[in-house]
């Protein structure tokens, strides 16, 4: 519901003149929902910007969301991030 | 960096069926309603020059903020202000519908505060916003969230300069 929560206010948000961008563990949500734009990610409800500790993986995703911000085309497009959930096998 | 592929969104709407129908075995008469209009405000100035603004709705607030309302049965749409130099010592999380073990120990996993000050730093943006928003995703009837928290956050982040804002749910 966080996701439902979180595109209700992302596009109103960007109705007021502010580029937007959110990141998705649910793009089902997010893709029916419909937002300004969005990057999905292969990682746990609790971790959108990866895990605890982890310093370089979470400035990455920041910056691969900003890249969205700047680069997507056309509302409601949404990116998928190249990183997969590791820390059950290591 | 390479280019970033777009979503297959291929059975999609099937897995938001299923979602939905969970959802409204335990909460009856939750309504979705999609956004109707998608807004676009394509970015106006490189992110090096941009103000970087972050919003979650992973339950995110200061210590010596007023906690979310778990106990509401329809949510919490409430919203918590935080300014840019707060400390992720000052910050906890309020949210008991998603494992926050994580955020707990590091509150970066899902408000990336330090990270965009670092990303300031390195001048791949501009500057960190005077101010965030954190807020409690867990909110079954939409029309508050529309109605007030979502038409004062737009407001409170243009008046605060903002021209990117980051939105994490948790």
């Amino acid at each position: 519901m966080c996701h439902r929560s979180v595109g209700l206010v992302q596009n109103h948000v960007e109705s007021a003149g502010i580029t937007t961008v959110c990141v998705t563990m649910r793009p089902e949500i997010t893709f029916t929902l419909g937002v300004p734009r969005a990057a999905a990610i292969r990682f746990p409800l609790g971790n959108p910007m990866g895990e605890a500790g982890k310093p370089e993986q979470q400035r990455m995703i920041l910056s691969e969301l900003l890249r969205v911000a700047a680069e997507a085309t056309e509302p409601g497009q949404i990116f998928e991030l190249p990183y997969r959930w590791r820390r059950m096998e290591g | 960096m390479a280019e970033l592929p777009l979503l297959q969104t291929e059975g999609l709407q099937q897995k938001f069926e299923r979602w939905l129908g969970v959802v409204r075995d335990l909460h009856h008469g939750f309504a979705f309603q999609p956004n109707g209009t998608v807004h676009w405000t394509p970015l106006r100035n490189p992110l090096k020059s941009c103000r970087v603004a972050l919003v979650t709705t992973a339950g995110v607030h200061r210590k010596d903020q007023l906690r979310f309302n778990m106990e509401d049965p329809h949510g919490d749409p409430s919203f918590r202000e935080l300014r840019g130099d707060v400390r992720c010592n000052e910050l906890m999380v309020t949210h008991d519908h998603y494992n926050h073990a994580d955020a707990d120990r590091d509150i970066n996993c899902v408000f990336p505060i330090d990270r965009v000050r670092e990303l300031a730093a390195a001048g791949e943006i501009g500057e960190v916003s005077p101010l965030h928003f954190g807020m409690m995703g867990f909110i079954t009837d939409p029309a508050p969230l529309l109605e007030r928290t979502a038409p004062y956050l737009a407001q409170a982040l243009v008046a605060a300069g903002v021209d990117v804002a980051v939105f994490t749910p948790g």
